[in-house]
This record gives structure tokens, C-alpha cells and sequence, in this order.
């Protein structure tokens, strides 16, 4: 009979049970907050991964497969220069800064001669390389500015190729919004900076 | 879990979903004593169903006052008496304790030494808080008012009630006095913190509440969710947390910290510029495009083990990406073909593949919450605009947005109901349009929107002369609060969910 008390006990502390989770009656009940809030790092948390601090991440990055060119770009880049192996240099062509109309990001026709200039630069010097950087005014949004931004270095770069140069020798980066040339909140100042710069490249072993 | 007792869970309610961090608490439960007749079970049966955006009956006003509470006295009972002491320490240690309807002198006398030391505390709390962080600014012109749920606050101090405040009023609330409010929320703050709410209208108490561990700050945030889940029937987002870019000194940064803007931290230190970053869904892994290489790559950063991979390392530049609902998926735009278009890869990078084949540039994408489609801005018809993009190819649709030229930065509600984005109008503002197209409807003033879980609060960016800061905004009452934030400017909003 020992087995029928236990199951009647069993039985019994059940029907406690779920009457206790089933009803939620009001006023007994008690949260526990799981160390919520509590910041700095490595401060363990078991239930809320962002109450946990940061952690400086370790050197395990991994490079996804490559992606075959598709054929339907624009211009397709060939492989990424590594900057590692040129000096910077930004005055050489500091004078080659082209603009762009408001929310556009074609070349205007006036500044094609600039880019004709280090384009014959580039094609007298051939182990240089340049990098476009596009860059916007305050006029749009953080996330559409990257894209416009990056958009007209493109456009920078087909014109380069069209004049001759290698695709290899040009790459783009993008700033968006976040390194205007000229402080303002007025179309003199947006207007300049509307711009694609150029970084020319040297290679450090010559 | 599945038994269903008959007689006594009148006060059930169906389809009552739970969030998922109060597991803990239904474990906690089951510590507890509990008798099979608890009191104060009447009233609850009454309010088995959610009710939302009741009016306030200002007529009856002082009605409830006459009425002695049905709570008496409302007391607590400590099984532990230490566990105040041990208080944040012990986060995960529940104690039980429930309120009794008692009326004897020992206890009355225990509530009067609580009550004194609420007060010491709350000096304390002030003098302390004070000096740590700006005071949230409101703005309440465009609120809509006959939207709020007007509600009381009594008994709470400093850090406490200012977090309960804010919690309730961006989450369509107005904080009003006792006699004019349709719920009555008192309580305290001495110690843990406590509380209980009654429905002055209907005479009835709904909730009482006894919250341990963590910080009286986190408490506060508990105690909100729970009254703002109880009376909506909605869950509250009050311990939800935002990453975000913040800049300082030309320094950029992600940072994440509470919905509120308190507790933010570093979740880089590479000391180059980040731009657009977004979590995975969970709240564990952030996705961000990172100047690391030299150029911009997206990198998925796990925030517990801090691994971080790179998903996107293309030539040209990768950025914007966005995780899908079910956490497989990264959309992201990509310029290696010569033009920043939409791409879709596997979580980790691998299988990427475009989605657009455009002239123009692409920017922005975000997800449909069933994972379908993806939104993102193009400029292909020559101002920026929304197109919808099925996540696995096919055509562009452009999703009219009647009354705006030029709209950027799309966010999907998590019910699909929503996209809300940003104007380019001068200033830039916040508008939302139903997921299918139609009418825009503007909020406020502000850009880069970033839905909450409750498809309701939206986190956004605000410029204020050269600086950044960002806010609050209750999209069903249009009610704004910008962050307290401590220095330089804080922008990109991505809300975790």
C-alpha cells in the first residue's frame, strides 16, 4: 500500500501544482530579475546575453567564399587593393576634387577634365593606384548617404576606366555623411561636400 | 503544464502569451506556498480579458476613494526576511512572498519602518541619480491625448518612480493624479521594489507585484511591463535593450545600453569608424560594417563569446546588413559589381547572392517579419523610394508612398503591418505606411526608425545643431522622449527583438 500513498501523494501535490501555475491570481507573485542591468565586462548573465558586457573580440575572422563576378554589374572590381602595401598620399591630387549636384551621383561635365588629369597621371606612373572616396552632405539619411556616397565614387571610377584605366587600379570607399570638408548647415557648404576625393596610392616598395 | 484544474482557474486567461524572460518567474512560483483559496482572487476574475484605451470616467471620481481597498492593507509577507539585505546580489534566487489581507499590529508597525526607510532610500537615490544622468526631455504637443490610459503613480521615489514614469508614458500611459486616473499603481521602492494596481473605475485590484534581484532600475522596468501587459494585454518593452553608434571626440563606436538609454556600454574598441549596426534576433549577435580592413566590411559579433566573423569582405564596400526573422538570412548591400546593390547570404557570409540589378544604388534593406520579402531603398526611379524584393528573387515593387518624394531607411513592424521610414523632407521626418503601400502618416521629426516588439515604439535619431541624440517615439500616440545620454552623439538605432 506504500506505492498507493505515494502515488496519491503524487497525485495530490500535482493537482496543487497546476492550481498554482494555472490560476494567476494576483497578489502573490514574485519576479525575480535575472542580474538585469548590471553592466561592465564579463559580468556573467544566464538568461539576457545583453546584460553582459562586451568582450574584445579575438582574432577569428574568417573570410566567406569568394562570389563569382556577375556579369551584370556595372563595372566589376577584380580584387581588393591592399592598402597595406601603398602610401596614402592626398595632396598629389587635392586639386582633382570633383562635385556632384544634389542627390546625384553623375559625373558634371565641367569636372570631367579633372579626372582626365589623373587619369594621364595614373597612365604615366603605372604601378600607382587611387582610391575614389564618395562623400555626401547632411542632406540625407546615415544609411542612404553610404550608398550615395560609395554610388559616386563609382561613378568616378567607370569614367577612370572609360579613359583608359585598369579597373585593378581603382578601388572606392564610401563615407557617407560622416567626414563633411566644410562645417555648415547651408547649400555653400553642402555643395562642397558633394564630393568624390582621390587618394593616390605609392607603392612602398620602388 | 497542459493539466487544466476546472474549479479554480476561472481567472485564467486564454491566450495570454508570456514573454519569454518570465520563465523564471513561473519557476519561481513553484517555491512558494500556495493555498488553494487565495485571496483577492474576486477581481480577477472579472478582468479575464484585455482592455486597452478606456477612457478615463472622470464623473466617478472619488467613488474609489470611498471604497476601502480590497487589498486592506496590503502587505507583504517575507519568507526569507534576509533577502532585502542580500538583495542585488542574489539575482537568481526567487523568494517567496505574496500580500496577505492582515490587520495586525506587528505588521502594521513593519510597514511603518518600511515606510522610513523608503523614504531614506529615495533621498539616497535621488542624490545619487541626480548627478549621474540627464533628465529625459518631452515633447508633447503633437501627443495624442484621447489615445493615453490615464493612470496614478503613488508611493514609488526617485529613480524608481522617474523609471516607472517613463516607462508608462511611452507606452501610452499619462501619469495623472489619483482621483482622475482609471488605475491606481501604489507601492514601494524600500528595498525591492513592490506594488500593486486597481482599476479605480471598476473598483478592482489586477496586479501585485513583488520584484527581487537585479537593480531597482531593472525593477522598476519589471513592474512596468507587468502593468502595461496587464491592462494592454500587450507585452511592455521596458527591458529591451538598443545597440547604436556613438561618437565621441571623432571616436565611433557601437555602443548598447537599455531601451532608455541608461547602463550603455562599448561593444567595440577598435578605435575605427562602424557604421549601421543591427542585431540578429535573439539580442546576442550584432551585425555592423566595420572600417577594420581599411575598407567597409560586415562583421556579425557575438557579444557573449565575443566572436566576431566577417560576413562580407568584398571589393568595394559592404554594409547595411539585416538579419532575418529567422536568423539564417543577411541582407546587405554590397558593391563589388560596381554598384552597391542588394545581396542575400547565409548568416555566416557564404551563398551570397544578388537580388537587384540595378543602375542606381540600393540602400537600407530590412525583412518582413514572415522572412518573404525584403524592403530597401532604391534610387533606380531617380528619387530614393521603397521596393519590396522577394528574399529569394524575383522583381522589384516599388511600395507607393502617396504624399512623400523621397523616403530612406525602412523598418518592418514585427506584425507586418508597418513600414515606417524616413522623409527627406527638411527637417527629415519620421512617417510610417501601411507594409502593402497607401497613405503616409508622419509621426514627428527625426530619422533612421527602428521598431520595438510591440510594433508600437519606434527608437530613432534626432540632430540637434552638430550633435546627434536619439529618441522615443510612441507611434500609436505620437508621444516623443528623447534619451538622457552623457556626451556626444549617439545615432543608427537598432532596437533588439
Amino acid at each position: 500500500m506504500k506505492h498507493t500513498n505515494f502515488v496519491k501523494l503524487l497525485l495530490m501535490s500535482f493537482i496543487l501544482a497546476s492550481t498554482a501555475i494555472g490560476c494567476k491570481k494576483v497578489p502573490k507573485s514574485i519576479t525575480p530579475i535575472p542580474g538585469a542591468n548590471r553592466t561592465g565586462p564579463g559580468v556573467p548573465s544566464t538568461t539576457d546575453p545583453t546584460d553582459r558586457g562586451p568582450r574584445h573580440p579575438p582574432n577569428t575572422e574568417t573570410t566567406p567564399t569568394t562570389l563569382p563576378n556577375d556579369p551584370t554589374g556595372s563595372t566589376p572590381f577584380g580584387s581588393r587593393i591592399d592598402k597595406g602595401d601603398f602610401w596614402g598620399d592626398k595632396e598629389t591630387y587635392k586639386e582633382s576634387t570633383v562635385y556632384f549636384a544634389f542627390d546625384s551621383a553623375q559625373v558634371r561635365p565641367e569636372d570631367k577634365s579633372k579626372i582626365d588629369a589623373v587619369a594621364q597621371h595614373l597612365k604615366a606612373n603605372p604601378t600607382f593606384k587611387v582610391e575614389v572616396e564618395g562623400h555626401c552632405d547632411e542632406r540625407g539619411t546615415e544609411g542612404y548617404n553610404l550608398s550615395l556616397g560609395e554610388r559616386r565614387a563609382l561613378s568616378v571610377r567607370e569614367y577612370l576606366i572609360s579613359v583608359g584605366v585598369g579597373g585593378d587600379r581603382v578601388g572606392t570607399i564610401t563615407y557617407g555623411e560622416s567626414q563633411p570638408a566644410v562645417q555648415g548647415h547651408d547649400e555653400t557648404a553642402w555643395a562642397k561636400n558633394r564630393r568624390g576625393e582621390f587618394l593616390l596610392l605609392k607603392p612602398k616598395t620602388q | 503544464m497542459t493539466f487544466q484544474p476546472t474549479k479554480l482557474c476561472a481567472c485564467r486567461e486564454e491566450g495570454f502569451a508570456f514573454p519569454a524572460s518570465f520563465s523564471g518567474f513561473r519557476r519561481g512560483r513553484s517555491n512558494a506556498s500556495f493555498p488553494l483559496t487565495p485571496p483577492l482572487s474576486l477581481g480577477e476574475t472579472e478582468h479575464s480579458s484585455p482592455r486597452r484605451n478606456r477612457p478615463a470616467c472622470s464623473d466617478r471620481a472619488g467613488i474609489a476613494a470611498a471604497e476601502p481597498s480590497p487589498w486592506g492593507e496590503g502587505r507583504v509577507r517575507e519568507k526569507g526576511l534576509d533577502d532585502d539585505k542580500l538583495g542585488p546580489d542574489l539575482p537568481d534566487t526567487p523568494i517567496s512572498s505574496r500580500f496577505r489581507d492582515s490587520r495586525s499590529g506587528f505588521w502594521r508597525l513593519v510597514r511603518r519602518t518600511a515606510c522610513l526607510a523608503a523614504l531614506l532610500v529615495s533621498a539616497a537615490h535621488r542624490f545619487v541619480f541626480a548627478q549621474q544622468s540627464q533628465p529625459a526631455i518631452d515633447i508633447d504637443k503633437e501627443v495624442d491625448r484621447s489615445k493615453l490610459i490615464p493612470i496614478s503613480l503613488s508611493g514609488f521615489s526617485g529613480e524608481v518612480q522617474t523609471v516607472l514614469r517613463f516607462d508608462l508614458e511611452i507606452q501610452g500611459f499619462d501619469i495623472v493624479a489619483a482621483d482622475v486616473a482609471q488605475f491606481n499603481v501604489t507601492g514601494s521602492n524600500a528595498g525591492a521594489v513592490e506594488g500593486r494596481v486597481i482599476d479605480r473605475i471598476r473598483k478592482t485590484p489586477i496586479l501585485g507585484n513583488r520584484y527581487q534581484g537585479g537593480t531597482p532600475r531593472s525593477q522598476a522596468h519589471a513592474f512596468a511591463d507587468d502593468i502595461i501587459q496587464k491592462i494592454t494585454g500587450k507585452p511592455g518593452i521596458s527591458r529591451a535593450k538598443i545597440a547604436f553608434i556613438s561618437e565621441n571626440a571623432r571616436r565611433r563606436e557601437i555602443h548598447v545600453s537599455d531601451y532608455d538609454g541608461a547602463n550603455a556600454h562599448a561593444a567595440t574598441q577598435d578605435s575605427v569608424d562602424v557604421v549601421t549596426p543591427a542585431w540578429a534576433p535573439g539580442g546576442r549577435k550584432l551585425f555592423y560594417a566595420s572600417r577594420k580592413s581599411g575598407y567597409l566590411d560586415i562583421y556579425s559579433h557575438d557579444l557573449i563569446s565575443g566572436e566576431r566573423i566577417v560576413v562580407a569582405k568584398y571589393p568595394g564596400s559592404n554594409f547595411s546588413p539585416a538579419v532575418s526573422p529567422d536568423s539564417r538570412r543577411v541582407a546587405m548591400i554590397i558593391s563589388k559589381d560596381g554598384n552597391p546593390e542588394l545581396y542575400v547570404s547565409n548568416v555566416d557570409g557564404t551563398n551570397a547572392r544578388r537580388l537587384t540589378q540595378t543602375a542606381a544604388d540600393e540602400s537600407s534593406p530590412c525583412w518582413s517579419p514572415d522572412g518573404q520579402t525584403i524592403c530597401v531603398v532604391s534610387r533606380m526611379g531617380g528619387a530614393p523610394a521603397l521596393y519590396k524584393v522577394p528574399a529569394s528573387g524575383g522583381p522589384m515593387t516599388k511600395i507607393r508612398t502617396a504624399g512623400v518624394g523621397s523616403v530612406t531607411e525602412p523598418d518592418w513592424s514585427p506584425d507586418g503591418k508597418w513600414i515606417a521610414f524616413t522623409a527627406l523632407t527638411r527637417p527629415f521626418q519620421i512617417c510610417r505606411v501601411p507594409a502593402q503601400g497607401g497613405t503616409v502618416e508622419v509621426l514627428c521629426g527625426g530619422e533612421d526608425p527602428s521598431w520595438a516588439a510591440n510594433s508600437r515604439t519606434i527608437v530613432f535619431t534626432a540632430r540637434s545643431g552638430d550633435r546627434r541624440v536619439l529618441s522615443l517615439l510612441d507611434a500609436d500616440t505620437k508621444r516623443v522622449k528623447t534619451l538622457g545620454q552623457y556626451s556626444g552623439s549617439w545615432s543608427q538605432p537598432s532596437w533588439a527583438k
